[in-house]
Order: C-alpha cells, then sequence, then structure tokens
C-alpha cells in the first residue's frame, strides 16, 4: 500500500516531469494564461495519460519491441481524439479556448515518457497510478504559473475579478507582460529555481568541466 | 596627476569603479529635482532601498559580496521612471531587475545585462498605462560632466559611442527619419547612451566589438523609434544590443584568431 503511494506522490515535487526534467513545457507555455485552461488541459491530460498506461500495461506482453513506439502513439492519439471530441461536445466555448492544445496532448513528452519508461514493463495497476500522479505533478506546476499569470496578468482567478483593475476605478493595473510566453518562462525558472533550493538533491551536476586550454605563448 | 589616495578610493573593493558614475549622475538628479521637484528623491530612495534589501540578501545567502553599483542603478531608474508610477510597480520592477538582471548571475561582473535596463524594461513590457511613454525631459549639458568622467575613467569607451552614433545618425538619414536626429541632442539619449549602454559589464568587451555594439544599437534604435516612444525605444534597444554583445565578442574574437593563424602560414 505505501509503494503504491509513494508511486503516486513521488511525482508530485521530488520527480515532478516539469520541474525536473522539464518536459511538456509547451503546452505549459500556452495554456497557462488563465486557470480555468490550464485545469481543463490537466484533467485532459490526467485522464488520457491513466488510461493509455492502463491499456498499454495490459498488451504490453503482446506489444513487438520493434514497433511499440507506433502502437504507444496509435492509443494516446485514439484517446486524445476520445478527449477532444468529448471537450467539444460539452464544453465548445472551452474548447475553442484551448484550441489545437488538446490535441497536442498526443504529442507531449511526459505522456510518451510515462508509458514507454513505465507502462511497458509494470503491471496495470502501478502503471496508472505512475500515470495519475505525474498527470497531478503536471497539473499542480501548470495551475501554479496559471495563478501568478492569471492573477497578475488580468486581476481575476477562474474569471472572478480579484483585484480592482485600475480601468473599473480600482489601483491595480494588469501587468501585460504576464499574459504573453515570456511570463511562463520566467515563472516556470523562477518556479524550477525554488524546489531545486528546498530540494537540492534535485541540481544536476555540472555535465562538464570549462575548457581550459594550456596557456600559448604569442606568436 | 590622480592623487594616490583619489586613485586607491575609486578602485577600492566598496565603490567598485563606481565613483565616476555616480558623479556623472549627480547633475542629472540635480536637475531633476529642481524641475521635477523632491518626487524624484523619494522614488531614489524607495528604488535604492529595494536594491540594497535584496543585495543584502543575496550577500548572506551566498557570500557573495556588493557594492555601489546597486545605487547607481536605483539613481538611473529614478531618473528615468514616471513620477506618476505606483510605488508597487517600481518595487515589482526593481526587485525583477535587481535579482533577475544582476543578483542570480552572482553579482556586478558576472551579469549580462545592465539591471537597470532589465527594471526599465520590464516596467514598460508590463505597464501600458500613458505614463510610461511620457519622455524624461533632459537638456543635454546636464551629461556633459558625465560623458567627461566616464570616458576619461574608461567607463565609457569612445568605440560604442562612435559606433551609436554613426548607427542612429547613418539609418536616421537613409530612412529620412527627422526624430533620430533629434534624439542624437536630447539628454536622455546619451544617458541611455553613457551608463546603459556603455556599461563596461553588459558592453561587448573588444574593440572591434564594441564599434559593432554601438552600431547595433544605433540601427536598432531608428527601427524602434518608427513605432514607439522615446524612452521604450532607448530602453529596448539597448537591452537587444546587450544581448547580442557576447555574440559579437566571441565573433572579433574568432576573426582575430583567423587571423592570427594565417599570419604564420596555416
Amino acid at each position: 500500500m505505501l509503494k503504491s503511494l509513494h508511486t503516486v506522490t513521488d511525482p508530485l515535487l521530488d520527480k515532478n516531469p516539469v520541474t525536473v526534467h522539464i518536459l511538456g513545457i509547451c503546452s505549459a507555455l500556452a495554456v497557462t494564461t488563465s486557470v480555468s485552461t490550464a485545469l481543463t488541459l490537466s484533467l485532459a491530460l490526467i485522464v488520457v495519460l491513466t488510461i493509455a498506461a492502463g491499456i498499454i500495461s495490459l498488451i504490453r506482453h503482446h506489444i513487438p519491441s520493434s514497433i511499440r513506439i507506433i502502437v504507444q502513439i496509435t492509443i494516446i492519439a485514439s484517446l486524445v481524439i476520445v478527449a477532444d471530441q468529448i471537450l467539444q461536445a460539452f464544453a465548445y466555448a472551452m474548447s475553442q479556448r484551448l484550441s489545437v492544445f488538446v490535441s497536442l496532448i498526443a504529442t507531449n513528452c511526459i505522456v510518451l515518457g510515462r508509458t514507454e519508461a513505465f507502462a511497458l514493463n509494470n503491471r496495470p495497476l502501478p502503471a496508472m497510478l505512475d500515470a495519475l500522479g505525474n498527470g497531478a505533478g503536471y497539473a499542480i506546476v501548470l495551475l501554479v504559473v496559471a495563478f501568478i499569470r492569471e492573477l497578475l496578468g488580468a486581476g481575476t482567478l477562474m474569471g472572478f475579478g480579484i483585484l480592482p483593475l485600475v480601468a473599473e476605478g480600482g489601483w491595480y493595473q494588469p501587468m501585460r507582460l504576464m499574459l504573453l510566453a515570456p511570463s511562463a518562462f520566467i515563472i516556470l525558472g523562477l518556479l524550477v529555481w525554488a524546489v531545486r533550493s528546498a530540494r537540492p538533491a534535485q541540481q544536476e551536476p555540472r555535465e562538464f568541466t570549462p575548457y581550459a586550454p594550456e596557456r600559448q605563448v604569442q606568436p | 596627476m590622480i592623487p594616490a589616495r583619489l586613485a586607491a578610493l575609486a578602485t577600492h573593493r566598496l565603490t567598485r569603479g563606481q565613483l565616476p558614475v555616480l558623479a556623472g549622475l549627480l547633475l542629472p538628479l540635480f536637475w531633476m529635482l529642481v524641475t521635477q521637484g523632491p518626487a524624484v528623491l523619494l522614488r531614489l530612495a524607495l528604488i535604492g532601498a529595494i536594491t540594497l534589501g535584496w543585495q543584502i540578501l543575496f550577500a548572506r545567502l551566498r557570500g557573495q559580496g556588493f557594492g555601489l553599483e546597486g545605487i547607481a542603478a536605483a539613481t538611473i531608474v529614478a531618473l528615468l521612471a514616471p513620477d506618476t508610477a505606483p510605488a508597487w510597480q517600481l518595487a515589482l520592477g526593481t526587485s525583477f531587475g535587481v535579482v533577475i538582471g544582476l543578483l542570480v548571475f552572482g553579482g556586478h561582473g558576472r551579469n549580462i545585462l545592465h539591471p537597470a535596463t532589465v527594471t526599465l524594461a520590464f516596467l514598460m513590457f508590463s505597464f501600458t498605462s500613458e505614463a510610461y511613454r511620457i519622455t524624461p525631459e533632459l537638456p543635454i549639458w546636464t551629461l556633459a560632466p558625465a560623458a567627461l568622467l566616464l570616458l576619461a575613467s574608461g567607463q565609457a569607451n569612445w568605440r560604442l559611442l562612435l559606433g551609436a552614433l554613426i548607427g542612429l545618425i547613418g539609418l536616421g538619414w537613409l530612412q529620412t527619419v527627422p526624430e533620430a536626429l533629434e534624439m542624437a541632442g536630447t539628454g536622455l539619449f546619451w544617458l541611455v547612451l553613457l551608463f546603459l549602454l556603455a556599461d563596461p559589464v553588459a558592453s561587448a568587451a573588444t574593440n572591434a566589438s564594441r564599434l559593432l555594439h554601438g552600431l547595433l544599437f544605433g540601427l536598432l534604435t531608428v527601427l524602434f523609434l518608427q513605432t514607439g516612444t522615446a524612452i521604450s525605444t532607448l530602453v529596448f534597444a539597448t537591452l537587444m544590443a546587450a544581448i547580442f554583445a557576447p555574440l559579437l565578442d566571441a565573433m572579433a574574437i574568432a576573426v582575430n584568431a583567423r587571423r592570427r593563424e594565417r599570419r604564420h602560414g596555416r
């Protein structure tokens, strides 16, 4: 029980796919201008990832190693299409706001990374728990970034006004920078900095020592 | 010529060559004080206190020392920030500029951009209010002592200034942008040029690339000036040019290495 609990909780902070492995940055940048879009995409990713991990784990003994990527992508892409169609059917406005990013879950490195690295070698239940944990870890980062960006960029949260805007007689002047892509990089960078300061084990060793040539005599 | 005691003070660990910068900023600050009233000093106190606070925090956390460069950057921001900017905006912008522009790199001398440039770019990118479009009025003569001090002390390299003027006036004349020619006569342009662009840490480091760095700044200024206001043009042109400075350095060094190689018949 405790071990399977760790499979879910480890990816939340200690093995977070976004802050440790820097995966899934593209969508973390694109959909985090508001909390509601970030939440929707996170939920879609968690559902797709968990079901994909379960299916792939179930048939893991039957997948020939040489075509395993094709099989995985086919399963993931089918699930993504289902998720996209459900969103279009029941939440059309939201699917318009998310535009292509729901379909781009198929290319999210976290999804293929977890199915390839974990689901292919583990039983269905641990595989789904691992997928759930990694999806939740991704969702946490997305929600933190979206919280900061929507609050500072528009003065709202989930569309409700929090900070009184100058345009409506308040004091808060929205920061346009927060609605532009660079701010997501900056916030993500600060977040990684903060997490790695709190957990020094996540800091990477130097990949190489700086090139120091022998001192040469001037010709 | 220069008294030994003054030389010792100017190169002291604490001042770190910032004495000519601060001395050069005195006259523009005094001019602002006379024309705008004491609000500029209030701004300076706020920005300076926040800068110093971050510097002390990093000095304690990382054991990296600091000198007067923070106060110099704070003075430049206080001069160029609009007087109607709310305190929280200045505090946020200054925190961002000092931490991301200076302290994360390990302090003065290791940074790649001038912290005042980062602060001003952050403020102008973030907030769209009219206040950030107003050009601070500075007569060109208020920068004359600064130009003398910085050029004489080696803080500002003349090649950068020459390149910037050639780029600005050259492209301004080719594209017939009269604002570009007018800009060369404003104090604001010379303030940005002398203190932000020609800052020895944030600018190119070889003689050839200094000329190119200045030239790039001049060209960018003319291009940006056709769509933006004077102050945002200067800040973003400085930011852009400073980002390309290390590349220009690498190019100058590669060309030099190639030339020396060829001299030896390889």
